[in-house]
């Protein structure tokens, strides 16, 4: 499927500030599964933008500002192509918790097995997780993973705002109320607790009749399953990720991906933040 | 227990008089109570010497302390004071034979932890290999994902390592911990050095002992070397927290002395992925910067992002190469206290060599095994934080009360990861002046090791002192003092 993606930032200052240094994690990695054309980012006011590859193999880009402004613009515009992946259900169900047992020893699943700044065990999840025992009573580690994925639609109220950026699981895991960053970390929570690497994808949602706003950045869950590789699942909108997902970044949590994050030089560094994201369906080139 | 104490046939008494050190090792006197050889020239001035004399030293010495104000700043609850950095008159000496083998031991363990923080955040084949587990790097504190796949200058992750040495009751040496992230020290050392040769000017020239005092030099040559671009005549600047800092005299000494700009997080800025520093000339490039700032303070874009000390940017101009750091961030990880009990290991395996130097048995309570050991043997043991620095948080079995010790295993118990225990070992002792009297004092011994192109010792180092009779902690933010260390020339 051929999407064109635009995802504008904009930071409004109270009052001028004087400098920034910002980092940004919107570029989209260009692979098998999802080619990338006319990718295009501009900041305004305009900057030399510098860039690397982070430890966990996510393009960033980052500058700095010198230049006194009222307001900091960010805008990125690219079509991508996702290429349907296959999903072997019966092979991924064949799956024993056993052959899950040897990852901790690894160095490329550690990561995804340990606890981490916002997918870290607390009560609540506990309760949760208890709350939920009957209906996820699985076989297999992967129809485990499926109805965990069902639970969040009817256990959870999608609900912007009622959560920020900085939310712990333990505030929507109360409220029952949250968005997709919320659902996906207490998601990946439950599942290192079962032994599943679990890890956290941030990126856009071709909206369909979706739970999820159509007009925000949209977070996921990936999972490995050994002999099978990553299964992206979206416990917003109960789907297994195929081909509407657009991936940007993956990280342990939401801390490891902001799209931006930037220090402020100035007398009042308050801000409004506007994010506009707009996913729309291209004619195939 | 033999209790060695000294009874001399002179008229007067001396100050050797009554010196005892009970079934310690001394330093000084062997259990005979006879002064070793190495020590017969103190041992005679000792003996030649009047209280009133050495009162006047060590008057001059403390007053020459308080003028050039040697300090170190104590935290205690939420207070913290400053203090005179206590120094003690008698000489800590160490000989020529003594000292090689030291050095070399000290040189191998740098090597082997700099080649082991290289391929942790690059290929990490001793994980592969098994060699230490996956988990325990990977839930150290202090180990920087950031730092993966980054290439570093020179591949040097340690340009200073401080790595604390100590001799058991039976006079063995073994290292007690490494200091990897921003070792201090090194200053006392050279103001040491100063009072001792003050005090005691014959007996200084009379031993021939090795300087200490070109250590700034050493440690500018070594920061010069690690200047992008092999850039000749780079800027360095010395990155302080501050004034508040328990070091600070340190900072502001050793700028003075290799002739850096001793500056703050806010006096430098990231420009276009380079820093600069802000001078009354506008901006100057800065090549390299001796940080004296932990990791997690270094830039609140990367790291802790409410620290205000640092400097937002710099992460990423150093990992593209346009200025260096030392150290490198995350090298704590190699000093990580549970990372140390496989410091034997490590040096196995890239050097394949025997350890030099013993490392002290320890115990991690998340082997269940030792967790056992460690419930049924607190009274003997020592449990530390891993992450700990500077003696806070440490508990010693034989002298803490039943509530402490069970609180104490409670927490461990919580959390495994964060704590090791070691057997309480009897430090060596050595003849300390205190209070017009001479006394025995626990000691250990902190040497620098410098490595610019290749490893350099400084001969002889900060040799810590319990001050507290009987206490075996020596560390400086515990109120412990330091005396000089002087190493023979041959």
């Amino acid at each position: 499927m051929h999407y064109a993606i635009s995802h504008e930032t904009v930071y409004q200052y109270h009052k001028p500030i004087k400098r920034c240094v910002m980092e940004l994690r919107m570029q989209p990695s260009d692979n098998h599964t999802q080619a990338i054309y006319g990718y295009h980012l501009d900041v305004s006011p305009a900057v030399p933008l510098f860039s690397y590859m982070d430890w966990l193999g996510n393009r960033v880009l980052h500058f700095n500002c010198r230049e006194e402004t009222n307001a900091l613009r960010i805008k990125v515009q690219f079509d991508a192509e996702i290429t349907e992946g296959l999903l072997d259900e019966s092979s991924l169900s064949r799956q024993s918790w056993s052959s899950f047992e040897s990852l901790k020893n690894s160095r490329d699943m550690i990561d995804w097995l340990l606890p981490s700044h916002y997918c870290s065990s607390v009560p609540e999840l506990v309760a949760f997780e208890r709350d939920i025992a009957g209906e996820t009573e699985a076989r297999s580690p992967w129809h485990y993973v499926r109805s965990v994925n069902q639970t969040f639609k009817k256990h959870f109220t999608y609900a912007p705002k009622s959560t920020n950026v900085h939310s712990g699981i333990q505030e929507a895991l109360v409220s029952r109320m949250g968005v997709c960053q919320d659902f996906s970390h207490i998601m990946i929570t439950l599942f290192r607790k079962k032994g599943i690497p679990a890890r956290y994808v941030s990126g856009y949602l071709f909206h369909n009749q979706d739970v999820s706003a159509p007009d925000a950045s949209h977070a996921w869950v990936e999972v490995y399953i050994p002999g099978q590789g990553w299964v992206g699942l979206d416990p917003t909108n109960d789907l297994v990720v195929q081909q509407r997902h657009i991936k940007i970044a993956i990280g342990r949590d939401y801390k490891d991906v902001p799209p931006s994050k930037g220090v402020f030089f100035g007398d009042d560094c308050q801000h409004d933040l506007s994010v506009a994201v707009s996913v729309q369906q291209a004619q195939n080139q | 227990m033999t209790r060695a104490s000294l009874s001399l046939i002179n008229d007067t008494p001396s100050i050797l008089h009554r010196y005892s050190f009970g079934d310690n090792f001394d330093e000084m006197f062997d259990h005979h109570a006879n002064p070793r050889e190495l020590f017969l020239g103190v041992y005679q001035l000792l003996n030649s010497l009047t209280k009133q004399q050495l009162n006047i030293r060590q008057k001059a010495s403390d007053l020459s302390f308080l003028n050039q104000g040697i300090t170190f700043t104590v935290y205690h609850n939420s207070e913290s004071s400053e203090h005179i950095f206590p120094y003690d008159l008698i000489p800590r000496l160490i000989d020529a034979q003594q000292w090689r083998i030291l050095e070399a031991g000290l040189i191998q363990r740098t090597l082997a932890l700099n080649l082991f923080l290289h391929d942790i955040y690059h290929e990490a084949h001793i994980l592969r290999d098994k060699v230490i587990p996956v988990e325990l790097v990977y839930t150290c504190k202090h180990f920087r994902r950031e730092m993966i796949g980054i290439n570093v200058p020179n591949k040097q992750y340690i340009t200073l390592a401080g790595i604390d040495i100590i001799r058991d009751h039976h006079g063995k040496w073994f290292v007690l911990e490494d200091n990897l992230r921003v070792p201090s020290g090194a200053s006392y050392v050279l103001s040491n050095r100063e009072a001792s040769q003050r005090a005691f000017p014959s007996l200084f020239n009379q031993y021939g002992i090795r300087s200490v005092n070109h250590y700034p030099q050493l440690l500018l040559n070594a920061l010069k070397e690690l200047a992008p671009h092999g850039k000749q005549d780079p800027m360095i600047v010395l990155l302080s927290p501050g004034a508040y800092n328990s070091a600070y005299y340190e900072h502001s000494f050793l700028g003075a002395q290799m002739g850096v700009p001793i500056v703050e997080g806010r006096d430098l800025i990231v420009h276009d992925n380079h820093v600069f520093l802000r001078t009354t000339q506008g901006l100057q490039p800065v090549d390299v910067i001796y940080r004296r700032l932990d990791d997690d303070f270094l830039d609140p874009l990367i790291f802790q992002s409410d620290s205000l000390l640092g400097v937002p940017g710099l992460f990423n101009a150093f990992q593209a190469g346009n200025v260096a750091l030392a150290n490198v961030p995350g090298t704590g990880v190699a000093d990580d206290k549970a990372i140390y009990s496989f410091v034997p290991a490590i040096i196995r395996y890239y050097l394949q060599q025997e350890p030099l130097i013993d490392n002290v048995t320890t115990y991690l309570p998340e082997n269940p095994e030792h967790l056992d050991f460690i419930k049924e043997n607190i009274d003997q043991l020592v449990i530390k934080p891993v992450g700990g620095a500077g003696g806070y948080g440490l508990l010693i079995g034989s002298q803490a009360s039943d509530t402490e010790k069970q609180v104490c295993l409670e927490q461990v118990i919580k959390n495994p990861r964060n704590y090791i225990a070691q057997p309480i070992i009897r430090l060596s002792t050595s003849p300390c002046y205190i209070d017009s009297r001479l006394v025995s004092r626990h000691v250990d011994l902190r040497p620098f090791v410098v490595f610019g192109k290749k490893p350099t010792v400084l001969p002889g180092g900060l040799t810590r002192v319990a001050l507290k009779e009987g206490s075996l902690v020596v560390n400086s933010s515990q109120g412990g003092g330091s005396k000089d260390t002087w190493v023979l020339t041959g």
